[in-house]
Order: C-alpha cells, then sequence, then structure tokens
C-alpha cells in the first residue's frame, strides 16, 4: 500500500505539466496529511497521490485593502499565529483555538480542512459566515477560477471539484469592526474532539437590537451553509426571551441532524438552540 | 525513494515508500526505539516529535515529506544539559508510571517550556499544551506538577536544537 504512486510539484506549473501522465487516475491531493494517513489503508488501489508540501506559493498570508488571502497550505498553527488573522478575523482564531493539538495543527491546512468537506470541518463555519470564497487550480489548462465557499460542498465530505483541481486560495473579505463574532462547538471531551454541533456567528447587535446577523451551523446538516431564515427573523428584533424563543423554532426546521457515532439527532438539535441562545445572550452583552 | 535527513543532529540517507510513516522510520529502520506508538491516528502523542523544530505526530508523517527534514526524538536528548532538570521534575512528582506516553509528553514540555519562558500560566494553559498526548495512568495531575516545577525553575531550552 504505501508503495502508492506519488508526486510532490515544486510549483502550480510543474503539477500543468506533469498532469497529462495522470489525468484520467484516481488523483487525491494530499497537503498536511492529518486525515490521509490515518485512513490510507483504505484508499483505492488505483489512487495517485499529488503532494503539495513542497507549492511555497500555497502558503502565504497575505491582506489587500479589505481582502485576506490564506494560501490553501498555511497550517492551523501559521494561521492562529498571523497578527494579521488576530487582528482581523478573530472568529476564525477561536475556531482554530478548538482543533485539534498543537502537534495536528503544525501539520494540518486549512486547505485540507475544506477540502476534506466534512460537515464537521472546524474551519468551514467560520468561513462561511465571512463570507469567503476559494480559488481553485484546473491542472489542465493551468487557469484558476473562483467559486463562494458553499458552492463547494455537494454532501458530507463530498465536493464539486472535478479529477485532480485542487483549491490554492482562500479569500476572505474582512468583516466590519462593528460585527462581533461568536464561534462555539460543543464535542465529547474539552480537547482533541469532534464536534456534535457547532455555531459561528457574525452580527451588530446595537442597544439590543440585532441590525445585522449572520450565522451558520457545523455538524447539523449534510454542508454547512448560512441558516438564512433564522438570520431574517431575527434581523432589526430586539433581543429578549420571546425573540429567542421563536428563533430556536426557526432554526429546528432550518438543520437537518442526523444519529451517527458521534451523537443522537435530538441531542444535536437541542444543543444547537441553545447554541443559538448563547450566541445571542453573549453577543448582546459583549 | 531516497531520502537525506537528519536525526537527532546526525545527516541520515535512507530508502522508504513515500507513504511510510516516520514513526516505523524511526523506529525499524534507524532502531530509535524511545518514540513509541500508542494509537497511530494522531490522538494520543505518544509518538511526538519535532520536524523543523515544531511538534508534530511522527505516525502522521510520510516519507515524502522528509526530504531535508530535521528530527529529533526523544533519543537525541540526553545531549542537551535541559533533560536533566526534565527527567527529575518527572521523577521527583511520579509523573511517570508505566512510561508509555512519557516521551511524548516530554516532547510537549519542552515545546511548552521553550514558548512560555518567564510567563505565567493558567492551569487550562498548561493544559492546552498537552491536548495532543494522552495518559492512562497518572491522571495528570503528577504530570502537571512536574511541568509547573519546571516552569518555575531557571532550566532554558534553546531556540533550535543543532545549528
Amino acid at each position: 500500500m504505501n508503495k502508492k504512486k506519488t508526486f510532490s510539484p515544486q510549483t502550480l506549473n510543474e503539477y500543468h505539466e506533469l498532469y497529462p501522465q495522470i489525468e484520467g487516475s484516481n488523483i487525491i491531493i494530499f497537503a498536511g496529511g492529518t486525515d490521509l494517513m490515518v485512513g490510507k489503508e483504505e484508499l483505492p488501489e488505483d489512487a495517485i497521490f499529488v503532494s503539495l508540501s513542497g507549492l511555497k506559493e500555497l502558503k502565504d498570508i497575505e491582506q489587500n485593502d479589505n481582502t485576506i488571502i490564506i494560501g490553501a497550505c498555511t497550517t492551523l498553527n501559521e494561521i492562529l499565529h498571523s497578527a494579521i488573522i488576530q487582528e482581523e478575523l478573530p472568529i476564525l482564531i477561536q475556531a482554530i483555538r478548538t482543533m485539534a493539538s498543537e502537534q495536528v495543527r503544525n501539520r494540518a491546512t486549512i486547505g485540507g480542512n475544506i477540502g476534506n468537506a466534512s460537515p464537521a470541518g472546524d474551519t468551514i463555519t467560520p468561513l462561511v459566515v465571512l463570507g469567503a470564497s476559494l480559488t481553485i487550480f484546473l491542472p489542465g489548462t493551468a487557469k484558476e477560477r473562483t467559486i463562494s465557499l458553499p458552492e463547494y460542498f455537494c454532501g458530507p465530505c463530498a465536493n464539486t471539484l472535478d479529477n485532480g483541481e485542487l483549491i490554492t486560495k482562500i479569500i476572505i473579505p474582512v468583516p466590519s469592526k462593528k460585527m462581533k463574532c461568536y464561534f462555539r462547538k460543543v464535542g465529547q471531551r474539552n480537547a482533541m474532539t469532534i464536534t456534535k454541533a457547532s455555531l459561528s456567528c457574525l452580527a451588530e447587535i446595537d442597544n439590543n437590537k440585532v441590525l445585522d446577523i449572520r450565522l451558520a451551523a457545523g455538524s447539523v446538516s449534510p454542508t454547512v451553509r448560512r441558516l438564512t431564515k433564522t438570520e431574517e427573523f431575527l434581523k432589526h428584533k430586539a433581543v429578549s426571551k420571546a425573540t429567542i424563543k421563536e428563533a430556536k423554532k426557526i432554526l429546528e426546521k432550518e438543520i437537518s441532524p442526523i444519529t451517527d457515532i458521534r451523537s443522537t439527532k435530538a441531542f444535536r438539535g437541542l444543543l444547537m438552540k441553545n447554541l443559538l441562545e448563547d450566541c445571542l445572550q453573549t453577543i448582546d452583552n459583549n | 525513494m531516497n531520502i537525506n535527513l537528519k536525526v537527532n543532529g546526525k545527516p541520515v540517507s535512507l530508502e522508504a515508500e513515500p507513504l511510510d510513516r516516520l514513526l516505523d522510520i524511526l523506529r525499524d529502520t534507524l532502531g530509535l526505539t524511545g518514540t513509541k506508538e500508542g494509537c497511530g491516528e494522531g490522538e494520543c502523542g505518544a509518538c511526538t516529535v519535532f520536524m523543523n523544530n515544531k511538534l508534530v505526530n511522527s505516525c502522521l508523517v510520510p516519507a515524502m515529506h522528509l526530504q531535508d527534514a530535521e528530527i529529533v526524538t526523544i533519543d537525541g536528548l540526553r545531549d542537551f544539559d535541559f533533560f536533566g532538570s526534565i527527567s527529575q521534575s518527572y521523577e521527583e512528582n511520579g509523573a511517570v508510571q508505566c512510561g508509555f506516553c512519557t516521551p511524548g509528553f516530554i516532547m510537549s514540555t519542552i515545546e511548552l517550556l521553550r514558548k512560555s519562558k518567564g510567563k505565567e500560566l493558567t492551569d487550562n494553559e498548561i493544559k492546552s499544551a498537552f491536548a495532543g498526548n494522552i495518559c492512562r495512568c497518572t491522571g495528570y495531575d503528577k504530570i502537571m506538577n512536574a511541568v509547573r516545577q519546571l516552569l518555575h525553575s531557571n532550566i532554558t531550552i534553546p531556540e533550535r536544537f543543532y545549528e
């Protein structure tokens, strides 16, 4: 199994040049490998690995005006320690702080967390509320295209990319400083845990009134997307017990949790409602 | 594939398959059995080593990422004076019982000491540094005591292990 064919291009252009040799094969993009190394025995026999570890061009964090661009191969710890991200995108810091361990965060990449497309991926809900988009590299033509993050996902651990395509950049519009952020996840234990349910929120609440709000929930639907109905309901309302009660009812209809090895449908539903309440109260009191 | 790397300060050249685990290369190819395999899934931290001066789970690092890498394992730590202080603190506090997790805990201890020199840490901050290490014997209290004692000592960890 370890004899699998692997390629380690040093530039995107090198990947484009070697691509005709492997076009049509089952290509697996290998970034930090913290998921793939665990499951490597179960991967298809004919898989060909393209390792991104040599692609230095995908390891940057830069800020242009009101946009932050994170290279897909930036590790979670590099993001956690980035002054730009700490200043401009605290919600991403809050989320990454809850992820895995020092050892894993030194290897795991943000592109890998998105690429894996798990509904429990903890960078995904913050990126969805931030309105992030992805730059995709097409190895056949060496061209790039950009898609919004929700467009990338098409089911649990399934994405809309064609064989061999890879995520090169995550493009994030910097939110207004008036937007307060909230991220909370619930797992089996505090550290090194996979999410049973999580909530990301950016909201502007002034004088108890919700002026703007963006919500995304993790692990309670096949793909992560905005909770638009709950958002619409909450906009221009005062945060009160009655509002929260009504919002929970709408939220419940907007999610579709399942029972699996990590939790049950009923518990996930309850968690999400309680997370929404905690979120609104936390931001309101902030 | 042929790989050239440095392990515990010494240049090493070896043959490996691209997806061979660093853990197996250390233990089976190089005979450095101080690094342990617990879960093999990156959860337990028994296989923790330094790679290019950063903590990693050696069970999750494929050979194809090792070209020119600098690896430091528990087996190399006797080269350094600070290791004596760490092992003494672990001994005095009873932080080693079966000892299987210890090589990994020592690595995370080194990283914490290096990052936190002169800082006053909360218990939660200390615990977070060990999120990736599991111990089934001590109940963690004894390890935390050993680490707290080290944080209050004047131990110095060099920025890099080897020049």
